[in-house]
């Protein structure tokens, strides 16, 4: 073994954003500058770094679930504590509305869905120099992508 | 056998394993799905990252 090493995610390419979005019935609304929630913050969870209470339900692209236009919808939003990229805000109370169930529990299906496109998309390069790319499903919920070479 | 391992959690967070490349290449090799993923929170090299690479006239010439 050569190293190992462990990556927090950070959203910063929109087109594996929409892809993964897509792949879990969401559609990328791009532009769209506000998303769908309750409305009013009760302040019974901290705001992201750098946003106040004004600033939710806007956003710079949204993701919608298809089909059900009642639910709720993630605010693809512009980070602001001076790193690039996006965070993605959405109102979970009651399960955002059927929001939820698309995305996962604090969004974890569609961040795991996002790391998988990522990673497929920069494993490109590998497999045009011969690595060969195998997907499967790992333990406790994990998706496992292997480059191997002989 | 050269491998690349790349789990990705149900909350989305990555680990990355290489496997039987010896020298700092294997660094090379993840660093632009690394990279791309976004912020590095933890980076364990294993011994044989410190281990030369063959010279390719060796390798070659098994």
């Amino acid at each position: 073994m050569s190293h190992v090493t462990v990556i927090e995610i950070e959203i910063r390419d929109l087109e594996c954003l929409r892809q993964a979005a897509e792949d879990l019935g969401l559609e990328f609304r791009q532009g769209q500058q506000t998303f769908k929630w309750w409305g009013h913050s009760v302040g019974d969870f901290p705001l992201p770094e750098g946003f106040t209470e004004a600033d939710m339900g806007k956003c710079s692209h949204a993701l919608a679930v298809k089909g059900k236009p009642g639910a709720y919808e993630v605010g693809v939003v512009a980070r602001r504590d001076g790193k690039a990229g996006y965070i993605l805000m959405w109102d979970f109370y009651g399960g955002g509305k059927g929001l939820q169930a698309a995305v996962g529990d604090k969004c974890s299906k569609l961040c795991q869905k996002y790391s998988e496109k990522v990673v497929l998309k920069h494993a490109k390069p590998l497999q045009a120099q011969g690595w060969n790319l195998q997907r499967s499903a790992g333990a406790n919920g994990a998706v496992v992508i292997k480059l191997v070479r002989p | 056998m050269k491998e690349i391992t790349i789990t990705i959690a149900p909350d989305g967070s990555v680990i990355t394993q290489v496997k039987g490349i010896k020298g700092a290449g294997c660094k090379t090799l993840t660093n632009q799905i690394e990279t791309a993923l976004g912020r590095i929170t933890a980076n364990k090299a294993t011994p044989e990252m410190f281990e030369k690479p063959l010279p390719e006239k060796l390798k070659l010439g098994g």
